[in-house]
Order: C-alpha cells, then sequence, then structure tokens
C-alpha cells in the first residue's frame, strides 16, 4: 500500500495541474449550455468531481480529456441531452466544400497568380456557425480543432470508436463549412448565386 | 496517389493523424499538384481560423476563487479525516490489547517478564558471554582429554618417584630445564609421564590422581618467550594464576621463570589451585647420583 502522505501529495499535484484547465472546461461548458450561469455550475460540479474521483485516474492518461468527459457527462446527466448525431444532416451536406463552391462562385483560377485568401472571404461567421453547429458536431470540432485532443482521446472522452471520430469530424467539419457559407452569404461578403 | 486519394486522408493529414509514410506520399502529391495544395491550404487557414476566431469565454474570479477555496477546504477535511481515523485505529488497537490482559491475568504476567528476560539476555551478552579459548588453553584441555580417555599412551607409567625422576633426567636433553615434579602430600600419587609438544613447545606431561580417582593432568611446558598474559589471571598469596576453560576441564597456569606449568581436570579452579600450590613440588637440578645405578 503506499503510504498516505505520498499519494496525498501526488493528488494535490494533479489538483494543482487541473485548476489550470479552468477556462478552457469553461469555454467547453459556455459551448455546451449556452450561458454563464450553467457554464459555471458545470465547471464547478466537475471540479467537485474530480476530487471525489481523483484516485481512480489513471495517471498515463491525459488529464484534460478526462476533465473533459467529467464535464461532458455532468452536462449530459444534468440537462438530460443526448449528445448523438443529427440524422437529417447526413442526407444533403456530406460533399459541401467551402472551397469548392467559394472557387467556383469567384470564379477562382486554380492556376492564376493570387492566392486564395480565407480570411477575406469569412470573418464573424466563425463564432456564428460554430454556435449553431448540432451538439454533438459542435463537442468534436472543439476538442479537435480548438483543444488540439487526438482521435483517441477524443474517442475516450465521447465513448466511441475511432472511426466514428473520425466520420464525425468529417460530418461536423462539412456542416461548419455550409453555414459558414451560408452566414457569409446572407451578409453580402459573398457574393452568392 | 490521385487527387482523390489524397482529399480522402485531407483531415487526418491536417490533424497529424497519420503516420510517417502516408504523410511523405501525401506532401509529395500536394507539392505536384496545384488544385490539391490550394485545397489543403484552404482547409488548414480554415481550421486555424476557427480556432483563431471563435470566442473565448474566461470564468469569472469569483467563481474561480470559490473553487480553489472549496478544493482546497475539501482537501484539509480528508487530511484531518485520515488522521483521525489513523489514531482511531491506534487506539483500537492498544485498547484490544488491553482487553486482552484483562481477560488473561496470565498473559499479563508473562507480558510482565518480557522487559526482565530481555534486559537479562542482554547482560549476559554483554558481559558474561564465553569468549573463544585462546589456543594454549585448547591444546591444554585436549591433551588431558586424551589422557583421561586412554587415547594417548604414557612412555613410563609408573608412580615410584625414583623411576620418574631417572626419567626426567632423560627429558633434560631436552634442552629446557625441566624440574622433576613430586607428590607433596598424601592425596595426590603420579601416574607416569611422557614427552610432547603443546602449542609448538617442548613439554612434559605427567599425569596426576587424587583421591577418588580424579585424574589431573600437569604439563610442563618451555616458556621462554612465551605469552599467556591475555588469559583471565588471579593472585593467590602472591603468585599469580592464569585460568582457562575447555571442553569441560578447567585449565590453571602459572609460571616458573622460563617453564609455564599447567594443572588440567574436571576440578573447580579453586581446587586446582591448591593441587598446584599443596600437591606437588618441584625438584630442581640433577636427582641425587644415588638414583642412578651404581657403577663399579
Amino acid at each position: 500500500m503506499k503510504s498516505f502522505g505520498e499519494s496525498e501529495e501526488k493528488a494535490s499535484t494533479l489538483e494543482q495541474s487541473a485548476l489550470e484547465y479552468m477556462d478552457t472546461l469553461f469555454n467547453f461548458a459556455m459551448r455546451m449550455t449556452g450561458n454563464r450561469e450553467d457554464a459555471e455550475d458545470l465547471v464547478q460540479e466537475t471540479y467537485m468531481k474530480m476530487h471525489r474521483f481523483l484516485h481512480t485516474f489513471d495517471e498515463g492518461s491525459n488529464l484534460k480529456a478526462w476533465l473533459f468527459k467529467i464535464l461532458r457527462n455532468t452536462f449530459i446527466n444534468k440537462y438530460r441531452k443526448k449528445l448523438r448525431e443529427p440524422q437529417e444532416v447526413h442526407d444533403n451536406n456530406d460533399d459541401f466544400s467551402l472551397y469548392d463552391t467559394i472557387a467556383g462562385e469567384s470564379e477562382y483560377d486554380p492556376y492564376g497568380k493570387s492566392s486564395f485568401k480565407i480570411e477575406e472571404h469569412i470573418e464573424d461567421e466563425v463564432k456564428e456557425a460554430l454556435e449553431n453547429l448540432p451538439l454533438a458536431f459542435k463537442e468534436v470540432v472543439f476538442y479537435s480543432d480548438l483543444e488540439g485532443l487526438t482521435y483517441e482521446e477524443i474517442s475516450d472522452v465521447i465513448g466511441c470508436p475511432i472511426g466514428t471520430v473520425k466520420s464525425r469530424l468529417y460530418r461536423s467539419r462539412k456542416l461548419l463549412q455550409k453555414l459558414l457559407w451560408e452566414y457569409a452569404k446572407k451578409k453580402g461578403y459573398l457574393k452568392g448565386e | 496517389m490521385t487527387c482523390n486519394d489524397a482529399k480522402e486522408m485531407l483531415y487526418e493529414y491536417l490533424d497529424n493523424e497519420i503516420d510517417r509514410d502516408s504523410y511523405l506520399q501525401i506532401k509529395g502529391h500536394i507539392d505536384r499538384c496545384r488544385k490539391c495544395c490550394d485545397k489543403f491550404e484552404f482547409e488548414q487557414s480554415l481550421k486555424k481560423l476557427i480556432k483563431d476566431r471563435s470566442q473565448k469565454f474566461t470564468i469569472s474570479q469569483t467563481v474561480r476563487g470559490d473553487i480553489v477555496k472549496a478544493l482546497s477546504d475539501m482537501r484539509k477535511a480528508r487530511e484531518s479525516d485520515t488522521k483521525r481515523e489513523k489514531e482511531q485505529t491506534n487506539e483500537d488497537k492498544s485498547s484490544r490489547v488491553i482487553q486482552l490482559f484483562l481477560k488473561r491475568p496470565a498473559y499479563a504476567l508473562a507480558a510482565a517478564f518480557i522487559p526482565f528476560i530481555v534486559s537479562g539476555l542482554a547482560v549476559y551478552f554483554a558481559f558474561f558471554k564465553p569468549t573463544p579459548p585462546s589456543p594454549i588453553i585448547r591444546e591444554i584441555a585436549e591433551c588431558h582429554d586424551q589422557h583421561v580417555n586412554g587415547n594417548a599412551v604414557l612412555e613410563l607409567a609408573s608412580s615410584d618417584q625414583n623411576e620418574l625422576l631417572r626419567h626426567f633426567n632423560k627429558f633434560r636433553n631436552f634442552n629446557f630445564a625441566v624440574a622433576a615434579p613430586e607428590s607433596n602430600d598424601h592425596k595426590t600419587k603420579l601416574l607416569g609421564c611422557k614427552d610432547c609438544y603443546l602449542v609448538g613447545r617442548k613439554s612434559v606431561h605427567v599425569d596426576l590422581e587424587r583421591k577418588l580417582n580424579r585424574k589431573f593432568s600437569l604439563e610442563i611446558i618451555d616458556g621462554s618467550g612465551m605469552n599467556i598474559n591475555h588469559l583471565n589471571e588471579e593472585l593467590v598469596d602472591g603468585r599469580v594464576y592464569y585460568f582457562g576453560r575447555h571442553k569441560g576441564y578447567n585449565v590453571v597456569l602459572w609460571r616458573e621463570g622460563d617453564t609455564v606449568y599447567s594443572l588440567t581436570s574436571e576440578a573447580r579452579k579453586n581446587e586446582l589451585i591448591h593441587v598446584a600450590k599443596e600437591g606437588i613440588r618441584m625438584r630442581r637440578g640433577m636427582a641425587p647420583q644415588t638414583f642412578f645405578p651404581v657403577r663399579e
């Protein structure tokens, strides 16, 4: 049996490292709940659970991913949300490519001199598009593009095989691109149709 | 690799989720294919754009403080809980021991003796532990043991004083001053003698018998330059006697000039010293002429 002092010290170090992820967790909670109050509650609950279950944490694994998992499960239980892929988006978005669309719309010359600058075409739409993604898509984009988790870590957090992670990420990105396109078009930044 | 192959691996490539070989293949294709290059660059900047332009929320300082405080409070509480639990178990243990002793007084009595036994053993090992006998004591005791058990043969087996004296004159050729022992009281009887070597020195062995057939061995050893001062010693009537014990025999030694004498037997040390003092005496010098056959 490990000595009490030793395991206690380890737990205390882990807690200190966990506190560094508070803003990251809050960011994630904000995206899931959409309001500060609920997000703060979620983060608070996540840390209390972490404290209670710290002894079950496998030291070789990613602490950040473990915290996401706690927060995610707390969120699901608390708000009775189902983080499953919406069925309807499967149908017509799979092949959408923002690049192809923009390139086509703006009569883009692939062999011309001017390179395509995405920043010139979309600005604030990113926030809006990300906000309006279904939760199941929003979270994988968040894990991968914003937090840089690996496919394996994501698969651990959402409890799905890596293949599912890949396809869900693919669909999420396609849908995000479509939303970006639509918002940009609506606001007239891009001359559409 | 075709453009479609590259397109299929697009996101794994951007997410750093492919092995080195595939990476190099795709990289090679992109470098050659302008269309794919643009597409990959577009997707890459889009990925970066999503990260950069997405809103960053920060938790309020109040909530942050609350969480930090709650965690530290809980940790402190847990620490003191565990400490109390530990003390509790210690108390439990000691009270259980007391219960056991109350139920069985004999155990308590036995336990009370433990310190005495332990300290007794400690004193014994510190002060009375028998030291291994010195080589000279060991050899003398072994020699006595052999004679007592009949494993050694005397050169001259005789109680006749004159015969012994004559034999001792022969030993003088040994080149060390051998004084011939004589019985000094009626209780001591000489049984015979033989020459031998003890601790590598010339010596003479004499068998003695006292009342009740008690066997003694007298050794007369060439003690020139021999050191027996390391043995335990005792001063009796102004003379130093050294003694040791081996194989259940007591050995008493004393020195006269360059000669070392020893007396060995099962008898107690004091009796040995008594025999050495009173039972035997040493006759110095040549035996009187009369003991030798008169030559015409």
